[in-house]
């Protein structure tokens, strides 16, 4: 009955999400969580006396039915934005979310969307280690609020859902 | 009733707390941070775990897109679920995944244990499109974690098959520092011919859903192609949990957890090196750093830490749940301090609990009226509070529904 300790910790997830963040906190990334269904919307934001479109997004856009209003659902591919500008003042600006994406293919994987904002940082060795995992990794280095911006998506092939792998152990 | 700027402060909270992102991606979409991702990992491995007792589940991770032809057919028979997200793609309709029960009931009919039906678990986000100010983990578009188990039984074994889930119920909820009561509401739709409520009375006397299980109606039960013979159960809980806990605490700051799901069990500040309690081979978190400003202690607080103990010139003593700092004598075990500080969560809101009039124990004709009623499982018989003739323990509100 005792409390969970680290040690005996059991997940849900696929087994590979641990080596996947275990690679993320090496490289001083912040997880936020994945969120599957972002509505389109931008609003703009001054910062430092100059006037930004904050335009929230994933690479798949769709429409809600019946209103056609245009939304993103979360998918692979670099066109992504998952830092609000506010967090630029007070919040994580290096970041990754980890979960279900879309692929064009219209499959269902395991997705990884890194972003950082605003500092030098060399994607290489990060990369390297996703190919290792056997991700599609592709990368940009597209500014963000007038600031460099890079920006990571793998998706893991050998998850795809849905997923039923795991069995968790029956105890007396 | 609370009003829209109470529930910003509860909100803020969660903010002070670590728990979540300042802002969110939109209305109803929060971003949790690592705090409170961690939190949440727990919740669903406390679920698995009471529930994996004496059971083997199968894991299930579903697609969180669902073909809305598909989707349309699993619920044409109750109606489906209100709000919920269609988006077109590709050419073709989806449907943004609000449940998974039919495909957990068709996975559990796929994968026998030991001879009979089993039972599925999924954790997963789950998307109603909800509209109002609301703040975050109050009324939720993403809703995560959506904890969700399936289970398949013979009809003969229902008895058990409830007697068992209600008890995985108790030990989780014991385990969550909430003392719930499960409550038997009778049909709800053609959903389900069996609806139980687990129900807490929060410090506010205002009853709300913490969980839920169903006994699957034979309609939906078809769909996912469970024979004849056989029942199908739906048992489920989200980060409503959280927000509850938020509600509950004690103090106006942060938030309080139950050892269960604290990521840090103990935070230890000391001013010359020395852990003064005793890490007794338990496997609890227990963090130790140098004793800095006087107020160490708040950032721990605020994100809910069990246990936070300060050794200065040679003096130890521990911050209880109250706010108050009590001494500790040198090598007690901190498996006894965590244990102390769940225990004195629970005794805070077994109090609200006991003062509220929603639990009495009635006849059925003295129970009658408007509102809502249900029986309290396991049931717990004595004489009727009105009439003195025999009663059972039940729940009674005026209220038309309860959330």
């Amino acid at each position: 009955m005792f409390p969970i300790t680290s040690s005996t910790l059991w997940s849900p997830e696929p087994a590979l999400c641990q080596g996947v963040r275990a690679t993320l906190d090496l490289a001083d990334v912040t997880e936020v969580s994945s969120v599957f269904l972002l509505p389109a919307r931008s609003r703009t934001r001054t910062r430092h006396g100059r006037t930004y479109e904050v335009r929230l997004r994933y690479p798949v856009q769709v429409q809600l039915v019946p209103d056609g209003e245009p939304a993103y659902l979360r998918s692979h591919g670099t066109d992504f934005h998952i830092i609000p500008i506010e967090w630029l003042a007070t919040g994580p600006r290096r970041v990754y979310s980890l979960g279900p994406g879309l692929r064009v293919e219209g499959d269902e994987v395991l997705v990884l969307l890194v972003q950082s904002i605003g500092d030098a940082w060399s994607d290489k060795s990060l990369v390297n280690s996703l190919k290792r995992m056997n991700a599609d990794v592709v990368t940009s280095d597209a500014p963000e609020y007038g600031l460099p911006c890079l920006r990571i998506s793998a998706a893991f092939l050998d998850v795809r859902y849905p997923l039923s792998t795991q069995r968790t152990a029956a105890s007396a | 009733m609370m009003n829209d700027d109470s529930w910003r402060a509860y909100s803020e909270r969660l903010v002070t707390g670590d728990v979540l992102a300042r802002e969110g991606y939109g209305k109803g979409l929060p971003v949790f941070l690592p705090w409170g991702i961690a939190v949440i990992r727990r919740l669903a491995t406390v679920f698995a775990e009471e529930f994996s007792r004496g059971d083997t589940l199968s894991v299930r991770s579903p697609t969180t897109l669902v073909a809305s032809d598909v989707y349309d057919r699993q619920v044409e028979d109750f109606g489906g679920y209100d709000n919920i997200y269609r988006v077109r793609w590709a050419g073709r309709e989806y449907v943004v995944r609000p449940d998974c029960a039919v495909d957990n009931l068709a996975q559990a009919m796929r994968t026998p244990n030991n001879g009979r039906a089993g039972s599925v678990l999924s954790v997963f986000q789950g998307f109603r499109r909800l509209k109002g100010p609301t703040p975050p983990l109050f009324r939720d578009c993403a809703i995560w974690p959506f904890v969700q188990l399936n289970r398949v039984a013979a009809c003969a074994e229902r008895q058990q098959t409830v007697a068992q889930i209600v008890g995985s119920l108790q030990q989780l909820f014991h385990r969550l520092c909430l003392p719930v009561r499960i409550v038997r509401m009778g049909p709800w739709k053609n959903y389900s011919p069996d609806l139980y409520n687990v129900v807490l009375v929060t410090p506010f006397n205002t009853p709300t859903i913490v969980a839920m299980f169903f006994v699957v109606g034979e309609s939906y039960r078809r769909m996912a192609g469970v024979p004849g013979g056989f029942d199908a159960f739906d048992v489920g809980l989200t980060e409503k949990i959280l927000s509850v806990l938020l509600l509950c605490s004690p103090g106006e700051d942060g938030l309080v957890l139950p050892s269960s799901l604290a990521p840090v069990h103990a935070v230890v500040a000391t001013d010359d090196g020395r852990v003064p309690i005793d890490d007794d081979g338990s496997g609890l978190i227990v963090r130790v750093e140098p004793l800095g400003k006087k107020d160490w202690w708040r950032k721990w607080a605020r994100r809910g830490v069990p246990v936070l103990v300060e050794h200065a010139r040679g003096r130890t003593r521990m911050k209880t749940r109250t706010g108050r700092w009590r001494e500790v004598k040198p090598g007690c075990a901190v498996t006894d301090l965590v244990l102390e500080a769940d225990a004195a969560l629970r005794a805070y809101l077994a109090a609200a609990r006991d003062a509220s009039s929603l639990f009495s124990v009635r006849c059925e004709s003295c129970a009658r009226g408007d509102g809502l009623r249900g029986e309290v499982v396991p049931e717990e018989d004595g004489p009727c509070v009105s009439c003195g003739g025999p009663g059972r323990l039940r729940f009674i509100t005026s209220l038309a529904t309860i959330y």
